[in-house]
């Protein structure tokens, strides 16, 4: 107790500091306290259940690669589904037009690829 | 043969014990011996504490609302249809369509609705922060609000989450004076109780917080009437207040089905406290606002309730005994201490809440949970 008092009284500035950082720890304990005291045991394994799914697609999907194609292939969706510019209905001879454009080419060539990888990955 | 588990209600209740069920009776869904179908109204679920801050600007309607389609397991099937009539000894339930559906096992989370008519004029004189509607046009209110008398009053109890009107109070509060204009507004809050709320270590703890902000406890105040003209509204013990702006809890009602099917005294379920089964009819359970229980109109108590119908009925179906029991566990958050600070309480049957000192951390905490909600309407969480 003593020396308690009497580092008190030689730094009163650092205890305070002290005492204000015990203050936002006694908060963050306040916190840790509500998830133990609302989570129950399904709760827990669910939650555990999730992130070990997603912890195991985040493994193929933290691969540079992955993330510059699905990026891309993100973004794409993002355009192509904006409702301001819906796509047009195309039929059979718009499809051939299509075909001709080599945006839809490079595109084609990538779903080709894909479909090949993929293929040998069902094996 | 196939056995068929019916859930009324799209609400939080209704889609986690769904979910849950699908999750502990995969294979038997799978295998088309088992089938869990869930019946509501709309189409979409309302998550309903995001109302409160719509009143104030903070969420939008499109944040507390989605699909229920959405939210359930993909092997449910979903009707979007009222029920309107049950028939306990044949197990039937009727649709509002024309059609019924045949049960071996059925769940009722029905939950409550606003009885504002059962008070003469609360309708035509006060706000609301119960719904999306009722949220946006107080939004436009308390935007033009800024001199006078603005009344929170506890018209009917009991009503949905029973901290709202303390956490209504708080963030009217520091509204006003962020704005500046907390010395033009006075604030009341009205109960018809002695005591603001059940439990005495909330009262212990907000009373005094509340009187430091300068928001008036009228404690007993039990709202008969409401004067729309004069702005005055008028206890059963014959006192009147006048109010600038009126925001009311207003009296709650259970759902007509539960009252048709003559499932308790009231318009609530009667349900036992532990098993959760509705007690006037075989293979019947009641979960959330829809019962009779002494323990909050909660999102928590519809959430836990939900885990043990679950569990009881997977065992039921499985032909063993169900050994799942509901202690009260009940958890919520009391937010909006000076806008930015919030404490949370948890407590069973019987017990009284310790309350932790208001944060800013616990504040986030709850905000945090208001956009991970979903993953609870689905089961995850």
């Amino acid at each position: 107790m003593e020396e308690l008092q009497e580092a008190i009284a030689q730094n009163p500035e650092a205890v305070a500091g002290f005492i204000e950082r015990l203050d936002l720890t006694n908060q963050l304990l306040d916190v840790v306290s509500l998830g133990t005291r609302a989570m129950d045991d399904e709760m827990v394994v669910n939650l555990v259940g999730m992130v070990g799914r997603l912890g195991e697609l985040l493994e193929p999907a933290s691969h540079e690669n992955t993330i510059a194609g699905l990026d891309k292939l993100l973004n794409a969706v993002a355009e192509a589904s904006d409702p301001d510019n819906p796509p047009d209905k195309v039929g059979l001879m718009g499809l051939m037009k299509a075909v001709n454009d080599p945006d839809v080419q490079k595109a084609l060539g990538f779903v080709i690829k894909l479909a090949k990888t993929l293929g040998k990955k069902l094996d | 043969m196939k056995r068929r588990i019916i859930v009324v209600g799209g609400g939080s209740g209704g889609t986690i014990v769904a979910n849950r069920l699908a999750g502990h009776l995969s294979s038997e869904i799978r295998s088309q011996a088992v089938e869990v179908t869930v019946v509501n109204e709309t189409s979409y679920q309302l998550y309903k504490p995001l109302t409160l801050y719509m009143a104030f600007g903070k969420n939008e309607e499109s944040e507390a609302e989605r699909p229920v389609r959405e939210l359930l397991n993909e092997d449910l099937p979903f009707i979007q249809d009222r029920g309107v009539g049950l028939d306990l000894d044949s197990k039937e339930l009727e649709l509002a369509s024309g059609s019924s559906l045949s049960y071996d096992y059925l769940v009722l989370a029905t939950g409550s609705k606003l009885a504002l008519g059962r008070v003469p004029g609360l309708k035509e004189s006060s706000h609301h922060f119960y719904g999306p509607k009722g949220s946006i046009k107080l939004r436009e209110e308390l935007a033009e609000f800024e001199e006078g008398h603005l009344v929170v009053s506890v018209v009917g109890v009991p009503h949905m989450c029973p901290v709202a009107p303390m956490e209504f109070s708080f963030i009217a509060d520091s509204w006003f004076r962020e704005r500046g204009l907390r010395d033009d507004v006075k604030i009341t809050y009205t109960f018809p109780g002695e005591e603001m709320i059940g439990k005495k270590n909330i009262v212990e703890w907000a009373t005094p917080l509340l009187e430091e902000r300068d928001i008036n406890l009228e404690s007993g105040f039990e709202v008969t009437e409401v004067d729309p003209d004069g702005e005055v509204l008028k206890s059963s013990g014959g006192e009147e207040m006048e109010f600038d702006l009126l925001v009311s809890i207003p009296p709650h009602r259970g759902d007509d089905l539960v009252t048709g099917a003559d499932l308790g005294e009231g318009e609530w379920i009667e349900t036992d406290k532990h098993t959760l089964e509705a007690k006037r009819a075989e293979d019947v359970y009641a979960i959330g606002d829809a019962t009779d229980l002494s323990t909050s109109m909660a999102g928590s108590v519809a959430h836990y309730q939900s885990g043990v119908v679950a569990e009881r009925l997977a065992s039921q179906v499985r032909g063993e005994v169900p050994t799942a029991r509901y202690d009260g566990k009940t958890i919520c958050f009391i937010d909006g201490v000076d806008g930015d600070k919030a404490t949370f309480l948890e407590f069973n049957y019987g017990e009284e809440p310790d309350i932790p000192p208001e944060s800013k951390l616990i504040h986030w905490a709850k905000h945090s949970y208001n956009k991970a909600y979903w993953l609870t309407a689905k089961g995850l969480l």
